[in-house]
Protein backbone atom coordinates (compact mmCIF):
# COMPACT_ATOMS: atom_id res chain seq x y z
CA UNK A 1 0.00 0.00 0.00
CA UNK A 2 2.75 2.72 1.38
CA UNK A 3 4.78 1.63 -1.82
CA UNK A 4 2.18 2.06 -4.37
CA UNK A 5 1.82 5.99 -2.92
CA UNK A 6 5.19 6.57 -3.01
CA UNK A 7 5.92 5.05 -6.77
CA UNK A 8 2.76 7.49 -7.42
CA UNK A 9 4.55 10.23 -5.73
CA UNK A 10 7.34 9.58 -7.69
CA UNK A 11 5.33 9.44 -10.83
CA UNK A 12 3.49 12.74 -9.91
CA UNK A 13 6.69 14.51 -9.40
CA UNK A 14 8.11 12.89 -12.55
CA UNK A 15 5.05 14.98 -14.54
CA UNK A 16 5.81 18.45 -12.71
CA UNK A 17 9.30 17.89 -13.48
CA UNK A 18 8.88 17.55 -17.33
CA UNK A 19 5.99 20.22 -17.30
CA UNK A 20 8.52 22.78 -16.05
CA UNK A 21 11.18 21.69 -17.99
CA UNK A 22 8.65 21.54 -21.22
CA UNK A 23 7.89 25.10 -20.43
CA UNK A 24 10.92 26.61 -19.69
CA UNK A 25 12.33 25.02 -22.94
CA UNK A 26 9.37 26.29 -24.69
CA UNK A 27 10.49 29.36 -23.17
CA UNK A 28 14.12 29.84 -24.84
CA UNK A 29 13.21 28.34 -27.67
CA UNK A 30 10.25 30.95 -28.77
CA UNK A 31 12.96 33.79 -27.36
CA UNK A 32 15.60 32.63 -29.24
CA UNK A 33 13.76 32.63 -32.53
CA UNK A 34 9.99 32.93 -32.59
CA UNK A 35 9.29 31.12 -35.87
CA UNK A 36 12.06 28.69 -35.21
CA UNK A 37 10.68 27.70 -31.77
CA UNK A 38 7.73 27.22 -32.95
CA UNK A 39 8.07 24.94 -35.76
CA UNK A 40 10.33 22.82 -33.35
CA UNK A 41 7.50 22.73 -31.03
CA UNK A 42 4.68 22.51 -32.78
CA UNK A 43 2.43 25.09 -31.78
CA UNK A 44 0.45 27.54 -33.23
CA UNK A 45 1.32 31.18 -33.16
CA UNK A 46 -1.07 32.06 -30.62
CA UNK A 47 0.02 29.47 -28.26
CA UNK A 48 3.75 30.06 -28.63
CA UNK A 49 2.55 34.22 -27.66
CA UNK A 50 0.54 32.83 -24.81
CA UNK A 51 3.86 30.97 -23.55
CA UNK A 52 6.50 33.47 -24.32
CA UNK A 53 4.85 35.91 -21.81
CA UNK A 54 4.45 33.26 -18.81
CA UNK A 55 6.09 34.74 -15.88
CA UNK A 56 7.94 32.58 -13.21
CA UNK A 57 5.30 32.52 -11.39
CA UNK A 58 2.26 31.29 -13.63
CA UNK A 59 5.64 28.82 -14.94
CA UNK A 60 5.83 26.90 -12.14
CA UNK A 61 1.94 27.29 -11.02
CA UNK A 62 1.25 25.77 -14.48
CA UNK A 63 3.79 23.06 -14.38
CA UNK A 64 2.35 21.88 -11.53
CA UNK A 65 -0.70 20.62 -12.82
CA UNK A 66 -0.63 16.22 -12.46
CA UNK A 67 -0.70 15.57 -16.08
CA UNK A 68 1.45 16.08 -18.55
CA UNK A 69 1.28 20.11 -20.53
CA UNK A 70 3.08 18.86 -23.49
CA UNK A 71 1.04 16.09 -25.91
CA UNK A 72 2.17 13.45 -28.22
CA UNK A 73 2.75 14.82 -31.86
CA UNK A 74 2.56 12.16 -33.40
CA UNK A 75 -1.04 10.70 -32.79
CA UNK A 76 -1.67 9.17 -36.84
CA UNK A 77 -1.24 5.35 -35.84
CA UNK A 78 -0.97 4.29 -39.22
CA UNK A 79 2.01 7.01 -40.00
CA UNK A 80 3.51 5.68 -36.24
CA UNK A 81 3.32 2.42 -37.19
CA UNK A 82 5.53 2.95 -40.50
CA UNK A 83 7.65 4.90 -38.85
CA UNK A 84 8.70 2.16 -35.90
CA UNK A 85 8.56 -0.30 -39.30
CA UNK A 86 12.54 -1.79 -39.19
CA UNK A 87 14.39 -1.72 -41.82
CA UNK A 88 15.99 1.72 -42.42
CA UNK A 89 18.74 3.50 -41.49
CA UNK A 90 19.06 6.06 -38.27
CA UNK A 91 19.41 8.99 -40.66
CA UNK A 92 16.75 8.61 -42.83
CA UNK A 93 14.14 7.32 -39.99
CA UNK A 94 14.77 10.99 -38.42
CA UNK A 95 14.54 12.34 -41.81
CA UNK A 96 11.10 10.51 -41.99
CA UNK A 97 10.11 11.45 -38.70
CA UNK A 98 11.27 14.91 -39.28
CA UNK A 99 8.63 15.32 -42.50
CA UNK A 100 6.12 13.71 -40.42
CA UNK A 101 6.28 16.04 -37.69
CA UNK A 102 7.04 19.27 -39.93
CA UNK A 103 3.76 18.03 -42.01
CA UNK A 104 1.11 17.31 -39.51
CA UNK A 105 -1.24 20.18 -38.42
CA UNK A 106 0.08 22.29 -35.45
CA UNK A 107 -1.24 21.53 -32.12
CA UNK A 108 -4.61 23.63 -31.80
CA UNK A 109 -5.04 25.85 -28.88
CA UNK A 110 -8.43 24.36 -27.10
CA UNK A 111 -11.03 26.26 -26.79
CA UNK A 112 -11.71 27.90 -23.35
CA UNK A 113 -14.56 27.27 -21.44
CA UNK A 114 -14.74 28.72 -17.86
CA UNK B 1 19.11 61.95 -43.91
CA UNK B 2 22.40 64.23 -44.85
CA UNK B 3 23.99 60.31 -44.40
CA UNK B 4 21.89 58.86 -46.44
CA UNK B 5 22.12 62.03 -49.29
CA UNK B 6 26.52 61.43 -49.34
CA UNK B 7 25.51 57.57 -49.67
CA UNK B 8 23.38 57.47 -52.22
CA UNK B 9 25.73 60.50 -54.00
CA UNK B 10 28.56 57.93 -53.01
CA UNK B 11 26.82 54.92 -55.04
CA UNK B 12 25.07 57.13 -57.45
CA UNK B 13 26.90 55.43 -60.32
CA UNK B 14 25.97 51.94 -59.26
CA UNK B 15 23.04 52.20 -57.42
CA UNK B 16 21.11 55.59 -57.23
CA UNK B 17 18.61 56.16 -54.88
CA UNK B 18 19.18 53.94 -52.12
CA UNK B 19 18.37 53.60 -48.12
CA UNK B 20 21.61 53.25 -46.22
CA UNK B 21 19.29 51.12 -43.66
CA UNK B 22 18.38 48.77 -46.63
CA UNK B 23 21.66 48.30 -47.67
CA UNK B 24 22.64 47.26 -44.21
CA UNK B 25 19.96 45.17 -43.88
CA UNK B 26 20.52 43.58 -46.99
CA UNK B 27 24.76 42.95 -46.81
CA UNK B 28 23.87 41.12 -43.37
CA UNK B 29 21.26 38.97 -45.42
CA UNK B 30 23.45 39.01 -48.11
CA UNK B 31 26.45 37.35 -46.28
CA UNK B 32 24.17 34.85 -44.01
CA UNK B 33 23.23 33.66 -47.78
CA UNK B 34 26.87 33.32 -48.72
CA UNK B 35 27.58 31.61 -45.36
CA UNK B 36 24.99 29.10 -46.23
CA UNK B 37 26.37 28.56 -49.70
CA UNK B 38 24.32 30.54 -52.10
CA UNK B 39 25.50 31.30 -55.33
CA UNK B 40 25.73 35.04 -56.43
CA UNK B 41 22.53 35.08 -59.08
CA UNK B 42 20.15 34.13 -55.87
CA UNK B 43 21.39 37.31 -53.65
CA UNK B 44 21.21 39.05 -57.06
CA UNK B 45 17.29 38.09 -57.14
CA UNK B 46 16.95 38.69 -53.64
CA UNK B 47 18.55 41.81 -52.40
CA UNK B 48 19.33 45.05 -54.08
CA UNK B 49 22.96 44.41 -53.74
CA UNK B 50 24.98 44.94 -56.86
CA UNK B 51 26.55 42.31 -58.32
CA UNK B 52 30.27 43.96 -57.89
CA UNK B 53 29.37 44.31 -54.04
CA UNK B 54 27.68 40.74 -53.87
CA UNK B 55 31.21 39.72 -55.25
CA UNK B 56 33.55 41.04 -52.69
CA UNK B 57 31.47 40.28 -50.16
CA UNK B 58 31.53 36.68 -51.10
CA UNK B 59 35.37 37.16 -51.57
CA UNK B 60 36.02 38.78 -48.20
CA UNK B 61 33.61 35.26 -46.76
CA UNK B 62 34.84 32.77 -48.29
CA UNK B 63 38.37 33.72 -49.51
CA UNK B 64 38.24 32.52 -53.31
CA UNK B 65 35.98 34.08 -56.22
CA UNK B 66 32.27 33.25 -57.02
CA UNK B 67 31.37 30.39 -59.55
CA UNK B 68 30.61 31.74 -62.58
CA UNK B 69 28.20 29.86 -65.02
CA UNK B 70 24.38 29.22 -64.64
CA UNK B 71 22.58 28.15 -61.73
CA UNK B 72 21.75 24.47 -61.99
CA UNK B 73 17.79 24.70 -63.40
CA UNK B 74 17.32 20.97 -63.58
CA UNK B 75 13.60 20.34 -62.77
CA UNK B 76 14.35 16.06 -62.85
CA UNK B 77 17.17 16.83 -60.04
CA UNK B 78 14.60 16.73 -57.29
CA UNK B 79 12.68 13.72 -58.64
CA UNK B 80 16.01 11.09 -58.52
CA UNK B 81 15.92 8.97 -55.34
CA UNK B 82 18.11 10.60 -52.84
CA UNK B 83 17.36 14.13 -53.70
CA UNK B 84 14.05 13.63 -53.97
CA UNK B 85 14.20 12.56 -50.03
CA UNK B 86 16.27 15.70 -48.83
CA UNK B 87 14.59 17.95 -51.17
CA UNK B 88 11.03 16.79 -49.32
CA UNK B 89 12.22 17.08 -45.85
CA UNK B 90 13.16 20.74 -47.07
CA UNK B 91 10.24 21.89 -48.60
CA UNK B 92 8.36 20.32 -45.59
CA UNK B 93 10.15 22.27 -43.36
CA UNK B 94 9.72 25.40 -45.30
CA UNK B 95 6.28 24.85 -45.40
CA UNK B 96 5.59 24.67 -41.99
CA UNK B 97 7.13 27.36 -41.30
CA UNK B 98 5.27 29.50 -43.43
CA UNK B 99 1.87 27.80 -42.64
CA UNK B 100 2.27 28.31 -39.10
CA UNK B 101 4.46 31.53 -38.23
CA UNK B 102 4.11 34.96 -39.72
CA UNK B 103 7.35 34.81 -41.84
CA UNK B 104 7.89 34.71 -45.50
CA UNK B 105 10.15 35.08 -48.58
CA UNK B 106 13.73 34.69 -48.34
CA UNK B 107 14.13 34.59 -44.25
CA UNK B 108 11.38 31.66 -44.14
CA UNK B 109 13.62 30.07 -46.86
CA UNK B 110 16.98 30.35 -44.94
CA UNK B 111 15.55 29.46 -41.03
CA UNK B 112 13.71 26.54 -43.11
CA UNK B 113 17.27 25.83 -44.63
CA UNK B 114 18.99 25.89 -41.49
CA UNK B 115 16.57 23.68 -40.19
CA UNK B 116 16.91 21.07 -42.98
CA UNK B 117 20.84 21.46 -42.22
CA UNK B 118 20.46 19.75 -38.53
CA UNK B 119 18.97 16.87 -39.81
CA UNK B 120 21.67 13.69 -39.74
CA UNK B 121 21.05 12.98 -43.19
CA UNK B 122 22.46 15.91 -44.54
CA UNK B 123 25.61 14.65 -42.30
CA UNK B 124 26.19 11.70 -44.41
CA UNK B 125 28.36 13.25 -47.44
CA UNK B 126 30.58 15.97 -47.09
CA UNK B 127 28.32 18.23 -48.78
CA UNK B 128 25.12 18.83 -47.91
CA UNK B 129 23.14 17.06 -51.00
CA UNK B 130 20.36 19.50 -51.32
CA UNK B 131 22.42 22.97 -51.23
CA UNK B 132 21.14 26.49 -50.48
CA UNK B 133 20.85 27.57 -54.24
CA UNK B 134 18.98 23.98 -54.76
CA UNK B 135 16.54 24.83 -52.67
CA UNK B 136 16.11 28.20 -53.44
CA UNK B 137 15.34 27.15 -56.73
CA UNK B 138 13.11 24.81 -55.63
CA UNK B 139 10.94 26.87 -54.16
CA UNK B 140 10.68 28.89 -57.29
CA UNK B 141 9.93 25.66 -59.29
CA UNK B 142 6.89 24.80 -56.78
CA UNK B 143 5.73 28.93 -57.06
CA UNK B 144 5.96 28.49 -60.88
CA UNK B 145 3.97 24.97 -60.75
CA UNK B 146 6.43 22.70 -62.29
CA UNK B 147 7.23 20.78 -58.74
CA UNK B 148 4.65 20.33 -56.56
CA UNK B 149 3.77 18.19 -53.07
CA UNK B 150 2.04 15.31 -53.36
CA UNK B 151 1.06 12.91 -50.35
CA UNK B 152 1.82 8.54 -50.77
CA UNK B 153 -1.04 6.43 -50.87
CA UNK B 154 0.84 4.24 -48.49
CA UNK B 155 2.13 6.41 -45.84
CA UNK B 156 0.32 9.25 -46.49
CA UNK B 157 2.91 11.81 -46.25
CA UNK B 158 3.95 14.43 -48.58
CA UNK B 159 6.82 14.62 -51.44
CA UNK B 160 8.15 16.47 -53.96
CA UNK B 161 7.17 15.48 -57.15
CA UNK B 162 6.41 17.05 -60.98
CA UNK B 163 2.94 18.41 -61.25
CA UNK B 164 0.07 16.95 -62.76
CA UNK B 165 1.38 13.23 -61.86
CA UNK B 166 -1.15 11.13 -61.08
CA UNK B 167 -2.05 11.73 -57.28
CA UNK B 168 -3.99 8.39 -56.73
CA UNK B 169 -0.99 6.27 -58.08
CA UNK B 170 1.45 7.83 -55.97
CA UNK B 171 3.92 5.94 -53.98
CA UNK B 172 6.82 7.66 -52.24
CA UNK B 173 10.45 6.43 -52.59
CA UNK B 174 10.62 5.42 -48.76
CA UNK B 175 7.76 3.31 -48.92
CA UNK B 176 8.58 1.96 -52.65
CA UNK B 177 12.47 2.37 -52.98
CA UNK B 178 14.15 1.65 -55.77
CA UNK B 179 15.91 -1.49 -55.99
CA UNK B 180 19.78 -0.50 -55.98
CA UNK B 181 18.37 1.60 -52.68
CA UNK B 182 16.70 -1.04 -50.63
CA UNK B 183 19.89 -3.36 -50.14
CA UNK B 184 21.60 -0.14 -48.82
CA UNK B 185 18.76 1.32 -46.77
CA UNK B 186 18.69 -1.31 -44.10
CA UNK B 187 22.34 -2.46 -43.89
CA UNK B 188 24.30 1.27 -44.24
CA UNK B 189 24.76 0.67 -40.67
CA UNK B 190 25.55 -2.99 -40.36
CA UNK B 191 28.20 -3.25 -43.11
CA UNK B 192 31.75 -3.35 -42.48
CA UNK B 193 34.17 -1.08 -42.88
CA UNK B 194 36.26 -2.30 -45.76
CA UNK B 195 39.25 -4.05 -43.71
CA UNK B 196 36.74 -6.20 -42.03
CA UNK B 197 35.42 -7.14 -45.33
CA UNK B 198 38.66 -7.77 -46.62
CA UNK B 199 39.45 -10.11 -43.43
CA UNK B 200 35.89 -12.08 -43.74
CA UNK B 201 36.89 -13.35 -47.65
CA UNK B 202 40.48 -14.53 -46.95
CA UNK B 203 38.71 -16.19 -44.07
CA UNK B 204 35.65 -17.47 -46.32
CA UNK B 205 39.08 -18.12 -48.71
CA UNK B 206 40.85 -20.17 -46.33
CA UNK B 207 38.17 -22.30 -45.40
CA UNK B 208 37.82 -22.92 -48.92
CA UNK B 209 40.98 -24.04 -49.08
CA UNK B 210 40.42 -26.00 -46.03
CA UNK B 211 37.62 -27.96 -47.29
Amino acid sequence: MTQITSTEDTALAEIRDVNLNYLILAQRLLRDDFSVGLFRLGLTEETGKIINQLSLHQLVSLASSSSLLCGFRLNDASLLASLSKDGMNGALQQARMTMALAQAPAMQPQPVTA
Amino acid sequence: MSKAKTQSHKDAKVTPQKSVLQEGDDIALASTMIGLGARLQVLENETQLSYERLSRLYREIHGCSPPKGMLPFSVDWFTSWRNNVHSSIFFSIYRSMVDRTAIRGVSALIKAYMLYREQDITKETDEPVLSFTRAWMLLRFVNSNMLQMTACTHCSMEFVTHAHILANEFVCPICKPPARIVGLMGKSEEVAPPRMRFNMRTLGVGAAATS
